[in-house]
């Protein structure tokens, strides 16, 4: 709502109208106070004036710590990733080293020096690195090869940095961290193409790095072999050819090795769902004959249908509808997570995508 | 908004108290010598340190080199 129209509300109503906004206002405060992360946004915007008028240490600690913290945390809710997020949510806390109360580090845990609130943008960066490589990829990183887990690193970090929302911090990383590691690097360059293409599919996110963590769960306490290397790069390869193909292509859907059994089905064709949704039934039935482990059905709205068939636009979202709700019915699964989200195809037109992990229940 | 079970609590050093706690460790781990930087074994000073963990029961340092800091978080993932 514009300045002006809030004006002209208040003419309208007078002094209801000004109840009225008085109660939004409460309720937007409300809404703050309950949520940690934005309040620390708010809590950083008040030091942070505080500092500037007072120039007090204590003011501009407050601040650097609550702004990190809220912008890291508000980015990481941004970013999909099944019923879990990650990195794990952030909290600073000062080593009150000045007033003598002095801290014993325990082992594994990580001090950082934070730089003057002037360079707010530096302390982001450099704590953005430290979650996501602390707090991601648990449980795979001694089986992944460096690059990969670099490359892996280095995607996660610029998707957190792009959900805060500030150009300034994103550029600067990308200038300065992301493209020289990956230009110096052919084996994290060639990685890094495919995890790019993995994840302009929308499948980053939401399916390789969650196979990732439940492969972590499953290989627990497992010393480390070629053969649970191949079958990451093998997962890796697997999704990059699902990325990349073109319409009508062909790429295998089934990726089954002895700890990631895992099956896509692709609801991309109009003609073969306008039809019936008998083959994506059978495509279904066909993965738990497989005793897969996961299940992605990924589906992609036909927007540009409209235009010039409406109709079948129509025909096409209930058909995608009906066949979610077939699977839920008639199979013994369990819906993990169901995301929605925008991404481009082969074609460069933008697409909605739907985007459900089932888990499928042997008896 | 998603509820989380754990927060990963990164303990900070504002960057007037470097020195305050760099001479609390000296005395605290009966450390002689000077600190060096664990990646480019460089001097440590209150001017140039960055960060440090407790690593293999070790303390380890790193300074502000950018490309040292890139190389000591990467090192210390878990």
């Amino acid at each position: 709502m514009a300045f002006m129209d809030i004006v002209e509300f208040i003419f309208k109503y007078k002094v209801w109208g000004l109840v009225g906004l008085l109660v939004v206002a409460i309720l937007w405060l409300f809404r703050i106070l309950l949520d940690e992360d934005r309040s620390n946004i708010w809590r950083g915007r008040f030091y942070k004036v505080l500092y500037k008028l007072s120039k007090r240490r204590e003011a501009e600690k407050k601040y650097i710590a609550s702004d990190v913290a809220g912008c890291l945390n508000l980015a990481r809710r941004e970013m999909p990733f099944g019923k879990d997020l990650i990195p794990k949510s952030l909290k600073v806390e000062w080593i009150e080293s000045s007033s003598g109360q002095n801290y014993v580090l325990k082992e594994g845990e990580l001090v950082v020096k934070l730089d003057p609130a002037e360079e707010q943008e530096k302390n982001i960066i450099n704590l953005a690195r430290a979650l996501i490589q602390r707090t991601s990829l648990i449980g795979v990183r001694y089986v992944l090869e460096k690059p990969l887990e670099d490359t892996i690193d280095l995607n996660l970090i610029k998707n957190l940095l792009s959900k805060i929302g500030n150009r300034t911090i994103l550029d600067w990383y990308m200038k300065y961290e992301y493209t020289p590691k990956i230009e110096q690097d052919e084996k994290l360059k060639n990685w890094n193409s495919k995890i790019v293409a993995i994840d302009e599919r929308g499948l980053f996110t939401r399916l390789l790095l969650v196979e990732l963590d439940r492969y972590g769960v499953k290989i627990a306490g497992i010393p480390r072999s070629s053969e649970m290397e191949t079958e990451i790069r093998g997962l890796i390869e697997f999704l990059y050819r699902i990325a990349t193909k073109n319409y009508g292509e062909n790429a295998p859907l089934d990726y089954i090795t002895k700890n990631i059994k895992i099956g896509i089905l692709i609801v991309g064709e109009t003609s073969k769902i306008l039809l019936s949704i008998d083959p994506y039934i059978k495509a279904f039935i066909h993965r738990l004959n497989k005793q897969v482990e996961s299940i992605y059905v990924l589906s992609f709205s036909k927007d540009f249908l409209k235009e010039r068939d409406e109709e079948s636009e129509k025909v096409f979202e209930e058909m995608r509808t009906y066949l979610q709700k077939k699977i839920e019915s008639d199979f013994k699964v369990e819906k993990d997570f169901e995301l929605k989200y925008l991404c481009y195809d082969v074609k460069g037109r933008k697409r909605e995508a739907k985007f459900v992990h089932y888990i499928p229940i042997y008896s | 908004m998603k509820k989380d079970e754990k927060k990963e609590v990164i303990k900070a050093i504002y960057y007037k108290e470097v020195q305050d706690f760099l001479n609390f460790i000296k005395s605290y781990e009966k450390l002689e010598g000077e600190f060096t930087c664990s990646i480019c074994k460089g001097k440590i000073t209150a001017q140039n340190f960055k960060a440090a963990i407790r690593w293999s029961g070790k303390i380890l340092f790193c300074c502000d080199k950018p490309e040292c800091y890139k190389i000591f978080t990467e090192t210390t993932r878990r």
